[in-house]
């Protein structure tokens, strides 16, 4: 109980230092703007060759758009977050502070990760909410399954908070964050490359009818960190599409793996740092 | 049950041996000023007390616990050279965050907090942000922060560096308060003065070696002041 306690108020800790930080609302407001900006999305008349279109549709492709970038913003938020919360522990004495107490350093990482993800998350989830309310009062359309494509994402945070807390144990501060947005990217172009040759409409183009779909995608983007096929899941949550995995290995699955294995990890490394 | 106890602890980083198989055993009530020239080894040595550095060979036990079982530090306070607060942070939200981590909350941490806030001298300053702290100020959180536990043990690294001669009196006036309870001090200083005044004992670290281990009252009967026996100790051959 007591060691539950412990991490509980780390946990607490983390979310009130990342909320002292002047980034944390900077970061917000530009993302709640953009999503206002949104807005005039849902109500214009589009009209294609002469024709009106209907405007439940465009706002539930607006609102779908949104998702995507929504959940991006919120991997970008999570590693800058991620990126110095250890650092910053390590900095201003809070490190040898709390490990100066009867606080394991399984317990430390624990509620240093949780606390990160949670602020990750909300961020994510505050503006995954905006686009649910706005496609509904302003669009008139809704996206039911819009939160369980939100949580979906959240497990990508997790591993994003993984990683980027483990590179900054041992990189310098712009190089672990460049090496994180390394990992992301790849995952992004290999998984968006899939996610495009798999989609109905160049399957439509480049398939015959009936002939069966191939899959040859080399072992190594089969077992990359798919962080934007989970994105890519969610959406296909959203439009009550059938999704196409990469390989035997679900991204859920793989990301979560990911996620153990970096935490794994950095509990080691931080077991063995001096402070 | 000794509450502090170095067996042949040695601490090598690399090439270099920062502590070199130093035995010393800390009984219970005992203050003992940790003496020593600039990196003779003994914040390496408080360093392995708390497990932020753990010994390249040997035991280091604290509280009858092996140092690297976090249970061992459940009644120590502890005082870093160099401390900082996270200039957001008031005294009283950073000894409550203090609390906290020690299993303390409600109406007897919020007790203990004022009544160590009274104690340091913070009480007027406790809701502001540590940003607009002197060194003082900060110094003497630390302190508040240190004792927040009612601790067992108190290890001082460096507790006066920064402080002016109202401060490090009060620091002292603080830890003389602390002898009737029989809280067991280890105590790093370059302020040898200090340490004559408030500890009942002293190890002497040169080299990482340890050089001299004696009471107080031996020492300054062999003549001269700490300062000299010091001296004498760390430029013998």
């Amino acid at each position: 109980m007591k060691k539950i306690s412990s991490v509980i108020s780390i946990v607490r800790f983390t979310v009130a230092d990342e909320l002292h930080h002047k980034s944390f609302f900077a970061l917000l407001a530009v993302c709640v703007l953009l999503i206002i900006a949104l807005r005039g999305c849902y109500r214009s008349g589009y009209v294609v060759n002469g024709r009106r279109l209907d405007g439940i549709a465009v706002a539930w492709h607006t609102a779908l758009a949104a998702y995507h970038a929504v959940a991006v913003f919120g991997l970008f938020a999570a590693m800058i977050f991620a990126n110095r919360a250890l650092r910053r522990d390590r900095d201003n004495g809070t490190a040898r502070f709390i490990l100066s107490r009867p606080v394991s350093r399984l317990h430390y990482c624990a509620g240093k990760v949780i606390g990160t993800w949670i602020i990750a998350f909300a961020f994510m989830f505050l503006l995954h909410a905006a686009v649910f309310f706005m496609t509904l009062t302003v669009g008139g359309g809704t996206l039911p399954l819009l939160p369980v494509a939100s949580l979906a994402c959240g497990i990508n945070l997790a591993f994003i908070v993984c990683l980027f807390c483990l590179l900054s144990t041992a990189l310098a501060e712009f190089a672990s964050l460049a090496a994180g947005a390394a990992v992301v990217g790849v995952s992004f172009i290999s998984d968006s490359i899939h996610a495009v040759v798999h989609s109905s409409v160049v399957q439509s183009a480049l398939l015959p009818a009936g002939s069966p779909q191939t899959f040859t995608a080399s072992w190594w983007r089969i077992a990359w960190p798919k962080v934007a096929a989970l994105q890519y899941y969610g959406a296909s949550l959203i439009k009550g599409e059938a999704f196409v995995t990469m390989g035997p290995i679900h991204p859920l699955a793989n990301v979560a793996i990911y996620a153990v294995l970096l935490f794994a990890i950095l509990v080691w490394r931080i077991e063995r740092e001096e402070l | 049950m000794t509450p502090i106890v170095f067996e042949h602890a040695t601490k090598r980083y690399g090439g270099i041996t920062a502590v070199d198989a130093v035995s010393l055993h800390i009984e219970e009530g005992e203050f003992c000023a940790l003496l020593g020239p600039n990196g003779a080894g003994k914040t390496t040595c408080i360093k392995m007390l708390l497990d932020f550095t753990r010994p390249t060979s040997g035991n280091v036990f604290l509280d009858g616990l092996p140092s690297t079982a976090p249970p061992a530090r459940s009644h120590v306070g502890y005082l870093c050279e160099n401390f900082l607060i996270p200039p957001h942070l008031s005294a009283r939200a950073y000894l409550k965050r203090a609390a906290a981590l020690c299993g303390m909350s409600g109406a007897s941490a919020a007790r203990r907090i004022d009544f160590l806030l009274e104690l340091v001298g913070m009480k007027d300053r406790c809701a502001s942000p540590a940003r607009t702290y002197s060194k003082g100020m900060v110094q003497r959180t630390g302190l508040a922060a240190a004792l927040v536990n009612a601790p067992k043990i108190l290890l001082l690294d460096e507790p006066v560096s920064g402080l002016d001669p109202i401060g490090i009196r009060d620091v002292r006036r603080v830890l003389e308060g602390l002898k009737p309870d029989r809280v067991t001090v280890l105590l790093s200083s370059h302020l040898l003065s200090e340490a004559e005044k408030v500890c009942t004992t002293a190890a002497i670290i040169n080299r990482g070696k340890l050089a001299l281990r004696e009471s107080m009252e031996n020492l300054l009967e062999k003549g001269g002041s700490l300062e000299d026996i010091f001296m004498q100790t760390v430029q013998a051959p």
